[in-house]
């Protein structure tokens, strides 16, 4: 790494995390938000991949639309102006998703129509609407890029512990860990992948400022 | 009489199973991000967060299954309209809970925390357990004493649930923890050994 680089990042690392929403901030592991499809659901790369579609297709409406229409409602109605939005974006958003995936849809039970509650898009209703709608669009897609990516990882290694398979190709026999399908798997496995990206950003972190105090 | 206590009987059975063998968060995970938010978050109460939990969860019980009795059906089932406005159907439902409640902590009670009961309910009302304990009761075809148990015991399962991570949370900040499994890695782990210990009892089905 050049040290000019090394020396930014070092002396503005709160800041470089925060406009990373993938690896340094990721909503997941940093924010603990979109959890409930991650350990019950994320249990297989197609899965992953129907999750991630409604997230993506879902995430940037719930953003902007609120945003735009906060100036007709008051204060107090945020709330229920961001769910109801997600609700009804979730109605055109379910018939894209049932386009793409037919009936391998179904497989996700309770936990599709449930984003439209999940902290990971409602998030906003907690806080104030003021930034600009580029702005807005950039951080949803940033969030959506880090949650997918937790998905795919998640998804694979749980699809591959539990069933030898990868995308449902049977990679071996061998089931390594067949308790990774079920909720209380998700959750130790997440548990477990939160902690190598943790380990992961303090290692960077020491390596940032090693680099930032290089000389030569 | 015998209907009585036969509604009676299965209010309180559901509600015991969604307390321990059902529950949201262990066995589901319905609500864990917002757990996890309360429990990292000291200036929230959770056990006030808990009652109004459970007063959102019995209101909206009702308005959930007379909408999956009455409405849904009139819907055409082939059709891909149904599964689309579940979610609005249900969010509506627990709005209507949310309304009642609000009435009540404006109108009804007298009480220095009313004002941070009010700054709760939106957290408690807009919560991945609420709306999928109403979807789930919609779609297993629930009666209403089965819903409102149902209802019930899954807020008192998430506030015990809560209860129970949060002491953990507590115990579990100590050096002995390496750094890289502090914060929310720890509580994972710990809830999904929690959640075994459920299965273990209640048994699951492996894909060997």
């Amino acid at each position: 790494m050049k040290i000019d680089k090394a020396r930014y990042i070092a002396e503005n690392f709160d800041d470089v995390c925060a406009k990373d929403r993938v690896f340094l901030n990721n909503p997941v592991i940093f924010h603990s938000l979109g959890i409930a499809p991650l350990v019950v659901m994320d249990t297989s790369g197609r899965n992953a991949l129907m999750l991630f579609a409604a997230v993506l297709l879902l995430l940037p409406i719930v953003r902007v639309v609120p945003m735009l229409l906060m100036e007709h409602f008051g204060e107090k109605a945020r709330p229920m102006l961001v769910c109801g939005v997600a609700a009804l974006a979730y109605i055109p958003v379910y018939f894209i998703l049932y386009f793409i995936f037919q009936k391998n849809l179904l497989s996700l039970g309770i936990y599709l129509p449930m984003l439209v509650c999940e902290p990971l898009v409602i998030q906003r209703f907690e806080h104030t609407l003021d930034a600009g709608i580029s702005q807005t669009v950039r951080k949803s897609i940033g969030f959506t890029l880090g949650y997918g990516l937790v998905l795919f990882v998640l998804g694979l290694v749980r699809e591959f512990l539990a069933l030898g398979q990868l995308f449902g190709v049977q990679v071996t026999k061998l089931l390594f860990f067949p308790l990774a399908s079920t909720p209380m798997g998700g959750f130790i496995l997440l548990g477990l992948l939160a902690a190598v990206w943790q380990y992961g950003l303090i290692r960077y972190k020491k390596y940032v400022n090693m680099e930032a105090k290089r000389t030569v | 009489m015998s209907t009585v206590f036969h509604d009676v009987s299965l209010f309180l059975l559901y509600a015991v199973l969604a307390v321990f063998a059902q529950n949201a968060i262990f066995t589901r995970s319905l609500g864990v991000s917002r757990m996890i938010a309360l429990v990292e978050e000291p200036s929230l109460n959770s056990v006030l967060f808990g009652g109004l939990l459970v007063a959102v969860q019995l209101l909206a019980a009702p308005f959930g299954w007379a909408y999956a009795t009455y409405l849904a059906p009139l819907i055409p089932a082939s059709t891909l309209i149904r599964a689309a406005v579940r979610p609005l159907a249900y969010i509506l439902c627990s709005f209507l809970a949310m309304g009642i409640v609000w009435l009540v902590l404006e109108h009804g009670i007298r009480s220095p925390r009313c004002s941070e009961l009010k700054m709760l309910l939106p957290l408690a009302t807009l919560n991945c357990c609420v709306l999928g304990t109403l979807l789930i009761s919609g779609s297993q075809h629930y009666t209403l004493a089965q819903s409102l148990g149902f209802g019930l015991g899954s807020a008192v399962g998430y506030l015990f649930a809560v209860l129970l991570v949060t002491e953990a949370q507590r115990r579990l900040r100590t050096d002995a923890i390496p750094p890289m499994f502090r914060g929310l890695p720890i509580t994972l782990i710990y809830t999904g050994i929690l959640a075994l210990a459920i299965y273990s009892v209640t048994g699951h089905m492996l894909n060997v």
